[in-house]
């Protein structure tokens, strides 16, 4: 089955289309095609924090209803790339782009 | 005083590593940490197959390590995907006597899927970085799906899940 449009999954994957709880803050979601180890095709996701999330935020029982909206998204958009689904900040995520 | 589980002292032993340093932690450190995670998450499973398979008695222990040893990473990982999906082939499922795969086994699947390409990562990409606060949060994570296992152990598709860790490959086109 061929990939789903991009624009669709960045389109599937809006902030303000997902319900999602209030905290922690979301700021936006961003998504990359990947290749995993066994050479199967791949998403990697990262759900951007706000710098000012404290870590009591980012627990698991908080972060689980945010993942199981993204991998809803994907389901139903019928999205087959199994979605690697990070949580980083805004600043935590621009310092792994600037290190590439 | 009864030994903890193996994968009990597997997740331990990673969220000493992600903590220990004071200030900014070391990528060695979290890499390290998310290598244990895996395997504690990877044991766990096979020590749950094995048992399911062969059953629980200290006599039968050697029996449950030597088939232990028949489990691969690749297959466990596939099988992970599928269940992680909810999507079983209909032969398959109908072993199951029913189509649903419960949330929380789903969970389970896409978190060793998801464990399995970070200790990939983890040990071998040297470009790639980790943060102590994601590290941490997927400590917590695994301990949430350990925990889990209990109230899905006996659901029929739990069982058909453990025996696909091993078999996945033979299975998935039935």
């Amino acid at each position: 089955m061929p990939n789903v449009d991009p624009d669709k999954l960045t389109a599937a994957l809006d902030v303000e289309r997902l319900n999602l709880p209030a905290k922690p803050r979301i700021r936006r979601i961003v998504w990359e095609p990947y290749t995993e180890w066994l050479g199967d095709p791949a998403l990697q996701v990262w759900a951007v924090l706000d710098d000012k999330t404290p870590s009591k935020d980012r627990s698991w029982k908080r972060l689980e209803p945010i993942e199981r909206a993204i991998r809803k998204a994907l389901h139903d958009l019928g999205e087959e790339r199994f979605p690697h689904i990070r949580y980083w900040t805004v600043s935590e995520l621009r310092r792994h782009r600037n290190a590439r | 005083m009864m030994a903890r589980s193996f994968h009990v002292q597997l997740l331990d032993q990673a969220r000493h590593l992600a903590s220990k340093e004071r200030g900014r932690p070391l990528q060695v450190s979290l890499r390290r940490a998310v290598s244990t995670m895996y395997y504690a998450l990877f044991h766990f499973l096979i020590d749950e197959a094995t048992r399911s398979f062969i059953g629980s008695r200290p006599s039968q222990a050697r029996l449950r390590q030597l088939l232990g040893r028949a489990f691969q990473h690749g297959t466990m990982s596939q099988a992970s995907r599928a269940f992680g999906s909810g999507s079983i082939s209909p032969r398959v499922s109908a072993a199951m006597s029913t189509s649903v795969v419960p949330a929380r086994l789903q969970e389970l699947a896409n978190a060793f899927s998801a464990l399995q390409e970070l200790r990939q990562r983890a040990d071998y990409d040297r470009s790639a970085s980790f943060t102590r606060e994601d590290v941490l949060a997927l400590v917590a994570r695994t301990h949430s799906m350990v925990g889990s296992w209990s109230s899905i152990r006996d659901h029929p598709s739990a069982k058909l899940y453990l025996l696909s860790l091993l078999t996945w490959d033979r299975l998935r086109d039935k």
